[in-house]
């Protein structure tokens, strides 16, 4: 099972988590992740976090980027909620659960999701600092995160 | 065809997307295209190793690549979600 969500609503992680999978009993191991705003960039004070994204190519890239991690390990189910918009430190921005028969493949498949969700996915970040405004740029080591899964 | 522009490569050309006719045969030539327009144009696509492609919400890693078939191309600079 499969559900992607691109929205600028807040959500509740607990909620999600706990609601995930409430009727089975045949997997082993579940995971979260909560990806939230935080309030510093090197040494800027971050106020506000703009969030830009690419609607439809958003959404085709995360399902593909699941549809990869299901055939990679056996998970049975992954949840996502990623947000846009004009967020503040301490906001959720992404969620992630899924849902394995065992742990190895919960927590490896969980970082597969994130990592090219992080290179992958259309969103851009903006931060706003007291003094003026930056885009985010992409972080060298997130490449380096796809090249160790493309080996 | 659709052309959308995210982030700074929106800001920097001035507007989110457009519908352009063009001759331009391949990703390298609508860019050239774009880029001779206006100071814009020419300093949203300034620095081509920050500029990504998307046609029809498909990745595109070579300038090479043919849009005859596209509909719908976006210019971006590398994605920094999650």
């Amino acid at each position: 099972m499969l559900s992607i969500k691109i929205q600028e609503n807040d959500f509740d992680p607990g909620a999600i988590f706990n609601s995930v999978a409430y009727n089975r009993k045949d997997f082993g191991a579940k995971v979260l992740f909560t990806g939230v705003v935080k309030d510093f960039h090197n040494s800027n004070t971050i106020e506000k976090l703009f969030i830009e994204h690419y609607p439809t190519m958003a959404e085709k890239q995360l399902r593909k980027i699941c549809e990869n991690t299901f055939e990679r390990w056996e998970i049975m189910e992954i949840h996502i909620v990623h947000r846009y918009g004009l967020l503040e430190p301490g906001d959720n921005i992404v969620n992630l659960v899924l849902i394995s028969r065992g742990r190895e493949e919960a927590l490896e498949g969980a970082k597969f999701i994130m990592d090219y969700l992080k290179s992958e996915a259309p969103f851009w970040k903006k931060e706003y600092y007291g003094k003026g405004q930056a885009w985010v740029t992409q972080k060298i080591k997130d490449a380096k995160n796809i090249e160790v899964w493309e080996k | 065809m659709q052309i959308y522009y995210f982030s700074w490569v929106r800001e920097r050309v001035g507007i989110n997307n457009e519908n352009i006719k063009t001759g331009a045969k391949t990703v390298g030539e609508l860019i050239a295209e774009l880029s001779s327009r206006n100071e814009n144009y020419s300093f949203a696509f300034s620095d081509l190793k920050q500029i990504k492609v998307a046609i029809d919400h498909v990745f595109v890693d070579d300038f090479n690549y043919s849009i005859e078939q596209a509909k719908e191309i976006a210019f971006f600079p590398p994605v920094t979600g999650g």
